[in-house]
């Protein structure tokens, strides 16, 4: 594979691609962007295999996985100062059924709020269903840290439904006081 | 301003009346059959082709370039510095043994 053996990437493309852009379009909402994103990062698994800079201290599937996580982080926070709403509902989602649609926008903003890494580490373990130690490669840090994360995102999601919880409970009571007024 | 506090208020519920990992379940298996457009490895393998021009080789040719333009620029120091010794050496043998042409 060193030798830039392009038939070689190409079965390494076709056995992962699937995976990549699911988890992709998962953490970005939409399946555009996500296509966009992991054709980006294999043009990189590319270049970084025919130069020798993958290390072979992980397995490729390992290594394709941290690249996309990272591009798919970048394209966030490129998405965050660039682009509108508009422009997100514009996107393309050819190959997704309206449910599929509907559920990768709802996952990708309720997470939209969690650090990066939080982000990360809960769609990677709950949602892709990897192990901790799988993670714990993915990320490069430890199985403690993944678990950390993931304990922080949960509690942050939590209190955010409390807050949810809250206002709704406000906006019940002024509408029911309305209503008696 | 009705319709969306309605809206809110129905979103709301529908969120919190599920559990974290109930509503992680949920989008799993509705996003599970989410997959690229049929022609994607063939787009990709396509992109890929196209970098590989000079700018996206080089790095693999300077790899190889590189170690032996230094091993021949080393010997071609090494040949320099052994002319110059016998050219250095012929010029004094003249010297030695130079001959004085009077007109």
């Amino acid at each position: 594979m060193s030798d830039g053996d392009a038939s070689a990437f190409e079965a390494i493309v076709v056995a992962t691609h699937h995976k990549l852009v699911r988890l992709a379009a998962r953490m970005l909402g939409n399946l555009a962007d996500a296509e966009d994103v992991v054709q980006e990062a294999y043009v990189r698994a590319y270049q970084s295999l025919t130069t020798g800079q993958f290390d072979q201290r992980s397995k490729v599937e390992t290594w394709l996985y941290r690249i996309v996580v990272n591009a798919t982080i970048d394209a966030r926070r490129k998405r965050k100062r660039t682009r509108t709403d508009e422009l997100i509902e514009a996107g393309w989602d050819g190959a997704a059924t309206a449910e599929a649609i509907v559920a990768l926008r709802e996952l990708s903003s309720w997470i939209a709020e969690l650090p990066d890494e939080q982000q990360a580490a809960l769609v990677l373990k709950s949602v892709e269903g990897l192990s901790s130690a799988e993670v714990a490669a993915i990320l490069e840090c430890s199985e403690g840290a993944v678990e950390q994360r993931l304990v922080r995102a949960r509690a942050a999601l939590r209190a955010r439904s409390e807050v949810l919880s809250e206002v709704l409970s406000e906006v019940r009571s002024e509408v029911h006081g309305g209503r008696d007024e | 301003m009705k319709y969306s506090v309605k809206y809110a208020v129905k979103y709301t519920e529908d969120e919190m009346s599920e559990e974290i990992d109930e509503r992680l379940e949920r989008l799993k298996k509705a996003t599970e059959e989410v997959r690229p457009r049929a022609d994607f490895a063939a787009r990709v393998m396509s992109r890929v082709a196209s970098e590989q021009s000079f700018w996206f080789e080089l790095p693999r040719v300077a790899r190889v370039f590189v170690p032996v333009a230094a091993l021949a620029a080393a010997a071609a120091l090494a040949w320099g510095i052994a002319t110059k010794d016998s050219v250095d050496g012929a010029l004094t043998d003249i010297d030695d043994d130079g001959v004085e042409v009077s007109w």
